[in-house]
């Protein structure tokens, strides 16, 4: 198993990669995406992995500085177990084969004695100067995993200008195990970027859009915004304060330019990999103007009801449809104060707010943590597993 | 929208400036000061940024050109694509980067898209709000080079995506492509991407210029020298 040093990304892969596999990162114009390979490239020396680099848009040193620069990963220090086929040697071996089919057939043979000899477990390649010169195929080709003597993950960095359609194709004719496609936010300062697993071979996931930001070189996945929404007084306030970290703060947002200044509850958390921020909504009617707007761009809508309050079921069912406007998003509906008497049902609660069948519906009491932490897991896997 | 003038008076007195969202490609024989051509054209005028793209020109040479001609330091940005290969340590700053080599468009992307967004938001910061998005000049010095090292499809599409933007933001792109290493063919594909184009050529006395294209007219031929500075002056 390799991992890609990612923890989102490797949790929704259910563990990393399979050796032998073949992976590929697709990064589309802007996208600043290079840290998927640099980050999987460290993880595997760290774990004492084998690795041969195939850069052919750089030189040895000046790579390892830019990788040292921009992702903090000092690769210098594991000398014994990288080889580099750099610039230098691609340029050498274009230079003295001038016949394309001549030159790929040299490629197969220095890879393949090089990877044989030295036991290399893991290739991490840059296709951009391979594919302009034997074709996207061509380039995968002389990676080929059946060459070897021994089980090889090759890991391919390809910058995809074509647009989405034509990787399709590429991809039709040179499956991979693995495809992350990376791409950039679409606004003039794109604050996010997007990673999206395009094909895994042995699971089944849904092809979703995830944000990331990379800072100081490391992918930091992302959850921008859940929405707690339910009628005042069901307990949001306390749910988003007792998900939030300790030491990471909860916010009071004072929403100017509404009647009345409206308090927001803000929390953030780590969930499975992701960041994420939690937004509590004000349940009172005279607000529900403004709920569409805290609501837009929602990953996740958490639906909160109190059980020992059957009359507001109605109420949390408007809110639901005001939260909800004409867009889907996964929802998850957390009927609380499961530590008083009551006498709803799980029945009861499904009929009266319309839900899907696959929609979750749990019985918590916000005061304790760990059972609005586990709401929050179950979003996560809503959002970036599940069909909705 | 925002209007470009092109700073050169001949120039600007017969086409009137240059519209937002135009690619210029400037296709000219060897030794004929093209880099400068473009360079001149990158000018930014008043609360306009240009964003240079070097294969051929080291960044410290460039922004040594650009300041002697009184460009301010903060409105220009360089991605230099060829210092590192020499210098592998030189670090990048918030308007200077550098990248490993021509043939590396994944980093040239990445490292542009970040000196735009750098110039979008510190315009959003600026106490003494101008035009939005704030006005910039984009330059390729050198087309020729960067085919060099890349295939025409790849370049293209690069181009493509390039001039995409540079349109949505309102930007101006300029290109320097050598007449005299390519087929006609390559040429004619990356005209394709461009609106307007300023041909070169060696007259009697000195080289000559002429733009054609932008604004559906076509100036004369006109004799061009460079200042001590490197300015460039248009005869006419
Ligand atoms: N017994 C019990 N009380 C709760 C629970 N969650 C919240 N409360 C109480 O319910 C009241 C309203 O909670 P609050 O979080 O302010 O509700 P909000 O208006 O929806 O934000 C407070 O007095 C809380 O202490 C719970 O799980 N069990």
């Amino acid at each position: 198993m390799i991992y890609t040093g990612i923890d989102a990304l490797d949790g929704l892969l259910e563990g990393g990669v399979q050796d032998g596999s073949q992976v590929l990162f697709a990064i589309e114009p802007e996208a600043d995406g290079q840290h998927f390979m640099i980050t999987m490239l460290h993880t595997a020396v760290v774990a004492g992995k084998k690795t041969l680099v195939v850069a052919p848009f750089t030189r040895k040193d000046a790579y390892l500085v830019e990788v040292a620069a921009q992702s903090r990963y000092h690769l210098d220090c594991y000398k014994d177990l990288i080889w580099y086929i750099d610039m230098t040697e691609v340029e050498t071996i274009t230079e003295s084969h001038p016949d394309p089919e001549g030159r790929k057939q040299v490629w197969i043979d220095r890879i393949q004695n090089l990877v044989n000899q030295e036991k290399i477990e893991v290739i991490f390649v840059y296709l951009d100067l391979l594919s302009d010169q034997f074709g996207f195929d061509g380039a995968v080709s002389i990676f080929q995993t059946k060459q070897f003597d021994h089980p090889v993950t090759v890991i391919f960095e390809y910058f995809n200008l074509f647009g989405t359609e034509m990787l399709d194709t590429l991809i039709d004719e040179t499956p991979f195990n693995l495809v992350v496609t990376l791409h950039a936010g679409s606004g003039i300062v794109s604050f996010f970027n997007f990673f999206s697993i395009h094909t895994v071979s042995w699971l089944s996931l849904p092809s979703r859009s995830l944000p990331y930001v990379a800072t100081e070189g490391h992918i930091i996945p992302y959850i921008p915004k859940i929405v707690v929404t339910g009628p005042p007084d069901t307990g949001k306030s306390t749910f988003v304060r007792n998900v939030s970290e300790a030491g990471m703060s909860v916010d009071r947002l004072g929403l100017l330019g509404t009647p009345t200044t409206v308090a927001l509850d803000i929390g953030h958390m780590a969930s499975k990999g992701f960041d994420i921020n939690i937004y509590g909504t004000p349940g009172q009617e005279r607000f529900d103007p403004i709920i569409p707007q805290l609501a837009r761009n929602a990953m996740g809508v958490i639906l909160m009801v109190d059980v020992t309050r059957p009359d507001l079921m109605p109420r949390a069912r408007e809110l639901k449809g005001i939260v909800e406007g004409n867009t889907v998003v996964p929802i998850i509906v957390v009927a609380n104060k499961a530590d008083l008497t009551y006498s709803v049902t799980e029945e009861m609660i499904r009929s009266e707010l319309q839900i899907r069948d696959d929609t979750p519906v749990f019985f918590i009491s916000a005061i304790e943590r760990k059972q609005c932490r586990d709401v929050i897991n179950s979003m996560v896997d809503q959002i970036t597993k599940f069909s909705f | 929208m925002y209007s470009y003038q092109f700073g050169i008076p001949a120039l600007d007195e017969q086409l009137g400036g240059l519209v937002s969202g135009a690619n210029v490609l400037i296709l000219a024989p060897p030794l004929s000061g093209a880099e400068r051509i473009a360079y001149n054209l990158s000018f930014p005028a008043k609360g306009e940024y240009c964003v240079l793209l070097s294969a051929d020109e080291r960044a410290a040479e460039v922004a040594n050109y650009f300041k002697l001609n009184g460009t301010e330091r903060r409105s220009l940005a360089i991605i230099d694509a060829i210092t590192k290969s020499d210098a592998p340590n030189v670090p990048d700053t918030e308007r200077m980067k550098f990248i490993a080599s021509p043939v590396d468009l994944t980093g040239i992307s990445i490292k542009m898209s970040k000196v735009f967004s750098g110039i979008v938001d510190e315009s959003l910061k600026n106490p003494t709000p101008g035009v939005f998005p704030p006005p910039i000049r984009f330059c390729i010095n050198s087309l020729s080079t960067f085919l060099m090292y890349r295939k025409l499809e790849v370049m293209y599409q690069f181009l493509h995506v390039i001039s995409a933007k540079l349109k949505k933001n309102e930007w101006i792109g300029f290109y320097v492509l050598n007449n005299e290493s390519f087929d006609a063919r390559t040429i004619s594909v990356i005209k394709q991407l461009m609106n307007g184009v300023v041909e070169v050529r060696e007259g009697e006395k000195s080289f000559e210029l002429r733009v054609i294209g932008l604004g559906g007219r076509m100036t004369p031929w006109l004799p061009y020298t460079f200042d001590p500075n490197g300015k460039l002056v248009v005869e006419g």
